[in-house]
């Protein structure tokens, strides 16, 4: 992975934060393509792991299966950053940016776990519109038009629309929940 | 019988077995309906849709899904005589048969929002 690519990616990931609740202006650090690597599978890990939270709390079937559907869509990219960072030789190493993406995790679910029933609902879908719209905006205004790395720019063309109908979904499902 | 009857009675006969041999002839040569062969269809599942979202297939006829996207995905349809293709991992087919004439809409039960049709005739 060519070291000149690194920035679309991390620019990626803080507009990741952004849909975790975080500053998007935050200065971007210059992090090593190991880095880049474990932000993006912490990234989807943590969409992974709120999704298993939802499905403790949320008595909605919809609810329930989309969070099912997080864990199992998410899970497959994963494993498919995984095998591309195998094959270009990255192993993924913690980072502040990571760490930074915990944090801002954290907090909305926090967030979240004070709600009951349809509020708690109706607030992980709104984080899940959130989430996915930073990273689909992010996909179409930055990552695609400007990776040059090809089998990095194939991964994220092959992701985006998966990411386009996870926010279509989430959009509905959030329509149904009603208004507040 | 007149000379001239018994001609155009042998001339009548004549032309009825001419006739007789032509339509068996015709009957024999006469190119039959074969009975069809089920066919095989494939539907891509490509940038979370179904390729083509549309398509018209004959009773009998075997529909395969192949899912060409990183997440997996199912081909579902609902009603008494719905059908289910089950989970479709990255690369992995699935093949239904359709017996029943009719239209059906099917969709992908872990991505709602990607749905399809198939026009059986």
């Amino acid at each position: 992975m060519a070291r000149r690519n690194q920035r679309p990616q991390l620019l990626f990931f803080v507009f990741l934060t952004a849909g975790a609740g975080l500053s998007a202006q935050a200065p971007a650090p210059d992090l090593s393509d190991p880095e880049v690597a474990h932000v993006a599978v912490t990234a989807n890990t943590i969409d992974i792991e709120l999704a298993k939270y939802a499905q403790t709390r949320t008595r909605n079937t919809e609810v329930r299966k989309f969070a099912a559907t997080m864990i199992v869509d998410h899970g497959a990219v994963n494993a498919q950053a995984a095998a591309l960072a195998g094959r270009l030789g990255v192993t993924p190493r913690d980072n502040a940016v990571s760490q930074s993406l915990l944090t801002g995790a954290g907090s909305a679910r926090a967030a979240i776990e004070k709600l009951e029933g349809i509020a708690f609902d109706r607030a992980y879908m709104d984080r899940e519109i959130g989430y996915h719209q930073a990273v689909l905006d992010a996909l179409d205004g930055l990552l695609i038009p400007t990776s040059s790395n090809p089998e990095l720019k194939k991964l994220l063309v092959d992701v985006r629309p998966a990411i386009a109908a996870h926010l279509a979904h989430a959009k509905q499902l959030r329509s149904s929940l009603g208004s507040q | 019988m007149t000379p001239r009857g018994r001609e155009l009675r042998r001339f009548g006969l004549v032309v009825a077995l001419a006739m007789g041999v032509v339509a068996f002839a015709g009957a024999m040569a006469a190119p039959r309906s074969p009975a069809p062969v089920p066919r095989s269809h494939l539907i891509e599942i490509r940038g979370m849709a179904f390729q083509p979202a549309e398509l018209t297939v004959m009773r009998g006829d075997t529909v395969v899904w192949i899912n060409r996207d990183i997440v997996p995905h199912t081909a579902t349809a609902s009603g008494k005589r719905g059908w289910d293709t089950g989970t479709l991992n990255q690369a992995e087919p699935g093949r239904v048969v359709l017996r029943d004439a009719g239209t059906v809409h099917y969709v992908c039960q872990l991505h709602p929002t990607m749905r399809g049709t198939l026009i059986v005739r």
